[in-house]
């Protein structure tokens, strides 16, 4: 709340005018300047190429004293990316316990593109893609392209993993009217640990 | 207003536009060489290029509003500029602007980490005493101690002892200055947010009703015990707002100053919301249950029940609970499938067959439980019954035969055994305190390790003392035992808690001093555990007095803070600005000038100045700067608050509200009378105290009711307030006075007058409110004295407030 905005403006300013190779951050409400669109290149030589990824990212409130939240809102098929509609994505500057308020937007989304460009099998979020990287990667590569032209191609969606969210939260409200909020607050939590998991 | 206030810099560095040319462009970085330089080419993680070439953008940003910025430079008289920022790299002789890279704001005093990175102190501040984290937020390296200095360019290792003139302990801070003392300990007192108001609270609650008898508004209750921003950062709201706060946070579309908040959660079952998700979880996760069948199905939410009737409802509709009354005991067995219910059921139940071994198995179960049974019961009579008739367990009163049905309620029993502190024993057996103790001796109750220990400790060594003692011997070792524990038994620590217990014994410590003591002792303890202790220790006295008197102040303390987070006090501290000078000596302590000022109007100028550096303060920590003084004035001025038609620049200066700001705001700083001196010499201690302590004379006043009230209010509770030395006002006056400003209330004037009052009597000339009030001249005493009609004083306040203007 307090004077982190004038942070995040720079940041913005710094990520709009001379962006990070490959990397397109828009805003898309011009007054929120918590969330951020960014558009990311598949980084050339990779399985990646071609395809356009949207990323969402929220700065918490008190960014850049806490860690910012970056998630896929295209479906990719990526050890460190969760395969589902949220997109988490397992980066070690973001987790809570390595974040350092001197950490830079765009050196984060650089680091997510490096990721791309060279998937950490050793610290997945899917095991079974981390191990299929591993093990076959012609079938990982082929999986891998497969998805960039399903979902990586065309004009990007961004909305999706809000969509995602949003699902899961109503999806715990059939269950039990009343617990409807605590399942949706505890669809976050859940997804936040499968995010900063292994 | 606050939205106001803070909608205004939400476009961008506010300031940032502020005539300074590019100087030097990246240059300094390098040219020092410095941890400053180091450190940001890390952190950015790109580039410098990249970096200087977008140092346009938020400058241009910024260009929109240029008449709300020009009015405020920041306190320290350095123009904040982006572009300087981005530029400033040339070798300090420039000297001014610096930005810090955490918040990108300008630099008005520097932190130095042992890995000599810089901030600005605001930042340091901020994640020392709010975020608890003491490592360099650059690079992460532990950082036991920073140096708040206005030298930028000096290595942390080149900083002699002779140059600190102030250290704490509890942050971590030494202070090369004890104008950045001033400046540091400012920000961390209970300050209103209100852009306007310099009012600092004694605690949270105290805030609380400041800011609703004041301005007429609340602050979100969740925000203030979680968020971590210094207190004057967080937003008042009408009713409305707050509502709206609580369930769609500041989800405007289109709303400038969003902030992706989006309401506090709600738990569902209990229709309480929590601060964030991982409260709800942690909430959740403690009082509802789950249902792990159905989280196994789909892991994407968890299934969360009211409690386990309303989850053992679910298991009988859809899934496959065992309904044997021993499973349902156990809880939560319960199946996916049909066939692993079958299965559990052959296996644990069994058929005909296995009836057999059901009933050797009983038997057997029945033996165990029989042996636990009387473990459990340690104190209770049955075992003394037992050990009358003998050893064997056959001549129970409970023949074994028996035994099956009453399993259950054994199982029941033993529940309640486990629960813990209030066991209860078969009526007629009690044990009363008296015979406990010798029970002790003869007994050694297995799995409780400590009270165990000390009993037995008892047997061995002290046989020959009485209950009594041995009792009290005991608690002694478990308040030990529980000091030891929360300062992860570090020895030096134990050591101090003996001594602050010991001193406090002898008398040389006030029960208030005391618990600021363990305070600063137990920084990372939580209030509740230390309450606990405070309790213990507080039984461990003799002196029954000062066992009630320690637990009056520790009453004192929760009253005032409850189980708000605490600001950290001034207790580490030591150097010229120490616990005993409080804040307001600290804060005043730069100003030389204003420590000698006797006549009132140096004394009003004074405040005024303190006055104003508050109210800098608090916005030099705000994103960009909070608007001009005027817009924001005019801005309230429209709500219903009756403060706000006498605020506005020309008000400030009615010293009053400094008087408040000069309150030991957190508990513990400025409780020390010995400290008198230093007290009157400073400019705005001595209104504080009187105002505080000695009778609602001229803080009701100021507040036009609103201090009123919470004199009223919290006053008799709260000791822990600054005792009155000089009973200037007394408290029937204060009374007369507030039937006064009741009415005054209504006005909105009556303030300027008790004001004056307020810093009159602050020049601490003595007894006579009366008459250096008259001495004043403008009639504005009549607002101490209490007595002057209504009428009469609205227009002297009209004239006091034209005269100040």
């Amino acid at each position: 709340m307090a004077s982190q905005n004038k942070r995040i403006a720079k940041e913005l300013a710094e990520c709009t005018s001379s962006p990070p190779p490959g990397i397109t951050v828009t805003l898309p409400n011009d007054s929120d300047l918590h969330k951020w669109h960014v558009t990311l290149d598949g980084p050339e030589n990779s399985v990646y190429a071609g395809g356009r990824f949207g990323l969402v990212v929220s700065l918490p409130a008190d960014y850049p004293f806490r860690a910012p939240t970056v998630t896929f809102a295209t479906r990719i098929y990526h050890p460190n990316v969760t395969n589902d509609q949220l997109g988490n994505i397992c980066l070690g500057p973001l987790k809570a316990e390595n974040w350092k308020p001197s950490t830079r937007l765009a050196g984060v989304l650089e680091a997510v593109r490096a990721l791309l460009a060279e998937p950490q099998p050793d610290d997945p979020l899917e095991a079974r893609i981390a191990d299929e990287f591993r093990a076959e990667r012609q079938e990982f590569d082929k999986n891998a392209r497969s998805y960039v032209q399903r979902y990586a191609k065309g004009p990007v969606k961004f909305d999706v993993a809000a969509v995602g969210a949003a699902a899961a939260g109503e999806g715990g409200e059939d269950k039990k009217g009343a617990g409807g909020a605590a399942t949706a607050a505890g669809a976050s939590r859940s997804g936040g640990n499968t995010a900063s998991g292994p | 207003m606050a939205s106001t206030g803070s909608a205004a810099p939400a476009t961008g560095g506010a300031p940032d536009h502020a005539p300074s040319g590019p100087r030097g462009d990246g240059h300094r970085g390098r040219g020092r060489g410095r941890g400053r330089g180091r450190g940001r080419g890390r952190g950015r993680g790109g580039p410098g290029g990249a970096h200087h070439s977008t140092h346009n953008a938020p400058a241009e940003a910024a260009a929109d509003e240029p008449a709300a910025d020009e009015p405020r430079p920041p306190p320290a008289g350095k123009l904040p500029n982006f572009k300087v920022k981005n530029d400033t790299q040339d070798e300090g002789a420039d000297g001014d602007v610096e930005v810090c890279f955490i918040c990108a704001n300008p630099i008005s005093h520097h932190s130095v980490a042992p890995c000599n990175h810089i901030t600005c102190h605001i930042c340091a501040l901020r994640l020392r005493a709010l975020y608890k984290n003491k490592d360099c937020p650059h690079c992460r390296t532990s950082a036991p101690f920073v140096i708040f200095t206005d030298d930028g360019t000096k290595r942390f290792e080149e900083y002699a002892d002779a140059e600190i003139t102030s250290t704490d302990d509890n942050i971590g801070i030494r202070y090369a200055g004890e104008d950045i003392v001033g400046d540091t300990v400012l920000l961390l007192r209970y300050n209103c947010p209100d852009a306007e108001c310099d009012f600092a609270g004694l605690g949270w609650h105290d805030l609380h009703r400041h800011v609703k008898t004041v301005h007429s508004k609340k602050m979100c209750d969740l925000c203030t015990r979680n968020k971590k921003v210094f207190t004057h950062e967080h937003d008042m709201f009408a009713d409305k707002e707050l509502t709206e706060h609580m369930r769609h946070g500041d989800d405007k579309p289109g709303a400038v100053d969003q902030t992706g908040f989006r309401g506090h959660p709600l738990c569902g079952f209990c229709g309480a919301r929590f601060y964030d998700s991982d409260k709800l979880y942690e909430h959740c996760r403690n009082k509802h249950e789950r249902c792990f069948i159905c989280d196994r199905r789909d892991s994407r939410q968890p299934h969360y029940y009211l409690d386990y009737n309303a989850l053992e409802e679910h298991f009988k509709k859809e899934h496959y609970i065992c309904a044997d009354r021993e499973c349902l005991e156990k809880k939560f067995v319960v199946f996916e499938s049909e066939m692993d219910l079958k299965a559990h059921q052959l296996s644990e139940h069994g058929g005909s067959l296995a009836k057999g071994r059901d009933a050797r198995t009983v038997d057997l179960s029945n033996f165990d439980l029989r042996q636990r049974y009387e473990d459990r019961r340690g104190g209770g009579s049955a075992r003394e019954q037992q050990r009358r008739r003998g050893p064997d367990p056959n001549a129970e009163p409970l023949p074994v035969s028996s035994a099956q049905p009453l399993r259950r309620d054994e199982l029941a029993f033993q529940r309640q055994m486990a629960l813990g502190a209030s066991r209860p024993t078969p009526p007629g057996s009690r044990p009363t305190p008296a015979n406990a103790a010798p029970q002790a001796q003869s007994r050694i109750p297995p799995g409780q390790p400590i009270i165990d220990a000390m009993e037995n400790l008892s047997v061995t060594d002290l046989s020959t003392l009485t209950p009594e003692q041995r009792a009290s011997l005991t608690r002694h070792g478990a308040v030990v035992e529980r000091a030891a524990n929360l300062l992860a038994n570090d020895a030096t620590k134990m050591a101090t808690f003996r001594a602050h217990i010991s001193t406090y014994n002898r008398g040389s410590l006030t029960p208030e001093q005391l618990i600021d003591a363990f305070f600063a002792l137990f920084s990372e303890t939580s209030s509740t555990a230390l309450g606990t202790l405070v309790r213990e220790v507080a039984d461990l006295f003799d002196d029954k007095k000062k066992a009630e008197a320690l637990r009056k102040a520790w009453h004192n303390w929760r009253a005032i803070n409850e189980d708000y987070p605490s600001l950290p006090s001034l207790e580490g501290m030591h150097g010229a600005t120490t616990s005993t000078t409080g804040w307001a000596a600290a804060a005043a302590a730069s100003r030389g000038s204003s420590q000698t000022a006797a006549a009132p109007a140096n004394v009003a100028a004074a405040q005024l100045r303190h006055s104003t550096r508050v109210l800098k303060l608090k916005n030099s920590t705000r994103r960009g700067s909070v608007g001009s003084v005027m817009s924001i004035a005019s801005a309230s001025s429209t709500t219903p608050s009756v403060y706000t038609p006498s605020s506005g620049p020309s008000s400030r200066p009615a010293a009053p509200s400094s008087s408040s700001a000069a309150f030991p705001a957190l508990p513990g700083s400025g409780r020390s009378q010995a400290q008198q001196p230093s007290w009157i010499g400073g400019s705005a201690t001595p209104s504080s105290r009187q105002t505080g302590g000695g009778g609602g004379g001229a803080a009701p006043g100021r507040k036009t009711g609103g201090g009123l009230s919470r004199n009223e209010d919290a006053f008799p509770a709260l000791p822990a307030a600054p005792r009155p030395q000089t009973t200037i006002f007394g408290y029937g006056s204060g009374r007369a006075v507030r039937r006064d400003f009741g009415m005054a209330r209504e006005t909105g004037f009556s303030w300027g007058g008790g004001a004056g009052g307020g810093s009159q009597g602050g020049v601490g000339e003595g007894g006579e409110g009366e008459g250096e009030q008259q001495g004043q001249g403008q009639g504005q005493g009549q607002g101490g004295a209490g007595g002057g009609g209504g009428g009469g004083k609205k227009k002297n306040k009209k004239q006091v407030l034209v005269q100040w203007g």
